[in-house]
């Protein structure tokens, strides 16, 4: 092994007194030995300079997770405020009318009850409740289906794996919108 | 010696007022003190922590005008000790704290992990495995750019035994992978 070869990595650092390391450049130009080495050298510092920079520095979070949820509160938002004005205009006077015919009465206009289920859906047993009152007076299949997993709207661990929500939204005979249901 | 002048010089008008020298200062040396505390093995909150407390005290030690000679070299030191301090608890449960954030990394596939293909990151982790704690340490602070003095006073060395550690560590992965 060459002689010099004990103070490649330090000249390679710059750690030699300036004398040394003058003395150590006009060796490694004309050692093919040394020059091989402080390649390898090199490589391994390069190597192991990416390997330790390779590491997480934030916890592992997944973001898109907590992206859900404000999403999937805005797309309810949205969709109780997109059939509010409908319902109002054409729901409610026959709302209104079987309140009077029955003594169970659904006295609250319907899109209220709407935005309270949406509003609600935290409280399991509330979508049961309004599910019983709506199905007095509405039969009709689901037209619209809207599955909600619960860990999109609450922070995960708040409910189990898999459970979610579906929001049926159901349509008259005449076509009015009936009424929405969310259930878990 | 190269003769370079000390980096990471301050003195207490660097934190008199809300000084763009001290942010300055603290964004230099956040990630690559966050890194040393991780390959440590401390887990990045953990490292979020004692790095915070690190120049909290940084900033108590200068304002209370202990004018510092080597910034990098102390900052390092106090979060150096303070995660030895927690570690000891952390050495019951993993034999190898360093790589216990490198076996999780294999599934995160970073810019950095791009440039080494997976063979030779195997490689290399099973040559890092085989150095001493002293010799890793020394390698991951001069990854970080610290010089062999300033390596000494964070660890608590003689500069001449970090570069003996420096040199055998390198070549000690030299010998275990061609990379």
């Amino acid at each position: 092994m060459c002689e010099f070869s004990s103070k490649l990595i330090a000249w390679l650092d710059h750690e030699l007194p300036d004398a040394d390391a003058a003395a150590m450049g006009h060796h490694v130009a004309a050692c093919l030995e040394c020059r091989e080495q402080a390649d390898a050298f090199r490589g391994v510092s390069r190597a192991f300079a990416v390997y330790a920079r390779a590491v997480p520095l934030r916890a592992a979070r997944s973001p898109r997770r907590w992206l859900l949820v404000p999403a999937a509160v805005a797309a309810a938002v949205l969709a109780v405020f997109l059939l509010w004005p409908r319902r109002l205009s054409i729901i409610q006077p026959e709302v209104q009318r079987r309140a009077a015919a029955t003594p169970t009465a659904i006295s609250t206009a319907v899109p209220r009850k709407a935005a309270v289920t949406i509003a609600s859906v935290r409280h399991a047993r509330a979508p049961k409740r309004i599910q019983k009152q709506v199905s007095a007076w509405q039969t009709a299949e689901p037209t619209i289906q809207v599955i909600i997993p619960a860990d999109a709207l609450f922070p995960p661990g708040a409910f189990p794996e898999g459970v979610g929500f579906v929001a049926d939204l159901r349509l008259a005979a005449d076509g009015s919108a009936g009424g929405l249901v969310v259930r878990p | 010696m190269s003769g370079d002048s000390v980096p990471f010089t301050l003195s207490a008008s660097a934190f008199s007022s809300d000084s763009t020298e001290a942010t300055k200062l603290f964004e230099e040396l956040r990630k690559p003190l966050l890194r040393y505390l991780v390959c440590l093995g401390l887990s990045p909150d953990e490292a979020q922590d004692i790095a915070q407390d690190a120049f909290l005290s940084l900033h108590r030690h200068i304002t209370s005008g202990n004018a510092q000679e080597n910034i990098r070299s102390w900052l390092f030191r106090v979060a150096h000790n303070q995660a030895r301090n927690r570690q000891t608890s952390y050495d019951r449960r993993f034999a190898t704290p360093f790589d216990a954030s490198r076996d999780e990394m294999l599934d995160h596939r970073t810019p950095e992990r791009e440039l080494l293909n997976k063979e030779k990151f195997r490689q290399l982790r099973t040559a890092v495995r085989s150095l001493t704690e002293a010799e890793r340490e020394c390698l991951l602070l001069r990854a970080e750019g610290l010089r062999y003095r300033e390596i000494g006073e964070v660890l608590g060395m003689a500069t001449s035994t970090v570069a003996d550690s420096v040199d055998r560590a390198i070549r000690k992965l030299a010998e275990k992978c061609n990379v």
